[in-house]
């Protein structure tokens, strides 16, 4: 097996051309028993929250071989979407943040909430976006937490991409249709802290 | 350029002379009690109390007359505002009397810079943990940038929480840190990360039902394993996500040596750098205010027309006109 990526929390290894492995790794920093339950709840969350946004139509890969801190995936070809953004015009810009702004909706609609919606968790194949790394998500009707999930894409946007996040942050509200997730996103971001 | 700094942006009042970057005195004196945590009203008395003392000592100190300072650089943001007042007035009233320029600097700005001053490292990510602030800061496209914080309180002002409801008296810390050292027993707390965002309202609520159950050093062990893993768990995505190999920790509370050595760890198996600051750097002090200024002076090449001092202002709201 090839490693392919160190994230934070998993390392990526090329099974073969078709498959990838993730696996959560030891974080030595922290105690054993909290790093046991992070990895092994988080790994067996993830699987689950894959399958579950497979079956409503979300672009995700398909996983299988569920271990204690492991599974395998499908391995995605395509640009991360952190990388793809400065390479592209606006009209490209358009069309992938449409894709975007629905399959949040959709996820969100079936009470999907991804938990780390950041650029870098997309990965685009030419007019699919795949979402990725479920890692922090969670099966939740809360609006509560359904806004905190566009906040998370709003700052990551806003840190990462901050020439073009206004526009990509319309074209998501635009395409998002529970208007009171949108409401109570104005007042999770009221409650951050300090903002003005 | 002889510059003196002054800080009063919460407990402690802090006066420092540096000479562009030898750093020639720092006094400071923070305001501590038994209760009751900080209350504006009292913490700004002790200031007005200690403001000239402090700064003829740090004068002193550098064997430097208020007359030699040829720039007065100020904590304006963020902060409690009484205690801000405080040194605003101090900075300006010596500014006008001594015909000196002054500029006032951001505080949290002000920690990053002294620690990419002392560390040596251009361009790291920082973990900026104090009683009031947690953010994971990281510099891009012209400004400081936050990647994650946290979404109810400061890390710092939750050890102190925490530290009321074992009677530890503020700031509870170090208090907490030492009690941790005689815990090993873990007990199972709520972990929360959201994204690179970290909470701990949900964390004290759980604690305030049930602390009485336990050993007040395994609950202080507990507490600073859980929220300690939570802080460097997302310090190491803003690394991954950033893509930078450096990091500091600055702030009151990145003074404790378990933080640092999970931090230590961390970067160790992710090759990146780490390196703790000197505590009184660490901990708010007037140097880093001082150093701050003299980095904006330096390109302005005048003193600010606006002194009016912002309790909120938000770390990427500050044009870094320096780097």
């Amino acid at each position: 097996m090839i490693l392919l990526s160190q994230g934070a929390e998993a390392k990526i290894y090329e099974v073969n051309k078709d498959t990838l492995l993730k696996e959560r790794v030891k974080k030595n920093y922290r105690l054993t028993e909290i790093d046991e339950y992070l990895r092994k709840t988080r790994t067996k969350n993830e699987v689950s929250l894959l399958k579950r946004a497979k079956s409503v139509g979300v672009s995700v890969p398909n996983v299988y071989d569920l271990e204690k801190y492991s599974f395998k995936m499908d391995y995605i070809k395509g640009i991360v979407l952190r990388d793809y953004i400065p390479k592209i015009d606006e009209k490209r810009l358009v069309q992938i943040f449409k894709i975007v702004g629905k399959q949040i909706n959709l996820l969100h609609k079936e009470n999907i909430v991804h938990g780390d919606l950041t650029t870098s968790n997309m990965i685009v194949d030419g007019d699919k976006v795949y979402f990725i790394d479920f890692s922090l998500g969670s099966v939740s009707s809360k609006i509560e937490d359904k806004a905190v999930d566009l906040h998370l894409i709003k700052q990551a946007l806003i840190a990462k991409h901050n020439n073009v996040w206004e526009k990509c942050m319309k074209i998501i509200i635009s395409s998002y249709k529970n208007k009171l997730v949108i409401e109570r996103l104005k007042s999770v971001e009221k409650r951050g802290r300090k903002k003005q | 350029m002889i510059v003196l700094g002054i800080e009063s942006t919460a407990h402690t009042f802090s006066a420092s002379i540096l000479d562009d970057s030898d750093i020639l005195s720092l006094e400071s004196d923070m305001f501590t009690t038994i209760k009751g945590g900080l209350i504006p009203r009292d913490v700004a008395e002790h200031h007005i109390n200690v403001c000239g003392r402090i700064i003829q000592a740090a004068l002193e100190k550098a064997n430097k007359k208020i007359t030699d300072v040829e720039l007065i650089s100020f904590s304006q943001s963020p902060g409690i505002g009484t205690c801000l007042e405080i040194g605003a007035l101090c900075a300006k009233a010596l500014s006008q009397i001594h015909n000196i320029p002054i500029v006032g600097v951001n505080h949290c700005i002000a920690h990053l810079e002294i620690a990419r001053l002392l560390t040596g490292f251009s361009d790291p990510v920082m973990l900026y943990t104090s009683g009031a602030n947690t953010q994971v800061i990281a510099y891009q496209e012209g400004r400081y940038r936050v990647f994650g914080e946290t979404l109810d309180m400061g890390v710092g002002n939750f050890l102190d929480q925490f530290g009321r409801l074992l009677k530890l008296g503020f700031p509870a810390g170090k208090k907490i840190e030492e009690l941790a050292k005689k815990g090993s027993k873990y007990i199972e707390l709520p972990y929360s990360v959201k994204g690179m965002d970290v909470s701990f309202g949900g964390l004290f609520t759980n604690l305030s039902r049930m602390f009485e159950k336990y050993k007040v050093e395994d609950l202080c062990f507990s507490v600073e394993e859980t929220v300690f893993a939570e802080l460097v768990e997302v310090t190491e995505r803003a690394l991954a996500h950033c893509m930078k190999n450096e990091l500091v920790v600055t702030g009151g509370v990145g003074c404790n040596a378990r933080l640092q050595e999970m931090c230590n760890i961390m970067c160790k198996d992710r090759l990146a750098s780490f390196k703790p600051l000197p505590a009184k750097f660490a901990v708010d002090n007037a140097a880093m205010i001082a150093w701050a200024g003299i980095l904006k002076y330096n390109v302005q090449k005048k003193s600010d027309s606006d002194l009016t001092i912002n309790q909120r202002t938000r770390t990427e709201q500050v044009e870094v006109t320096w780097r």
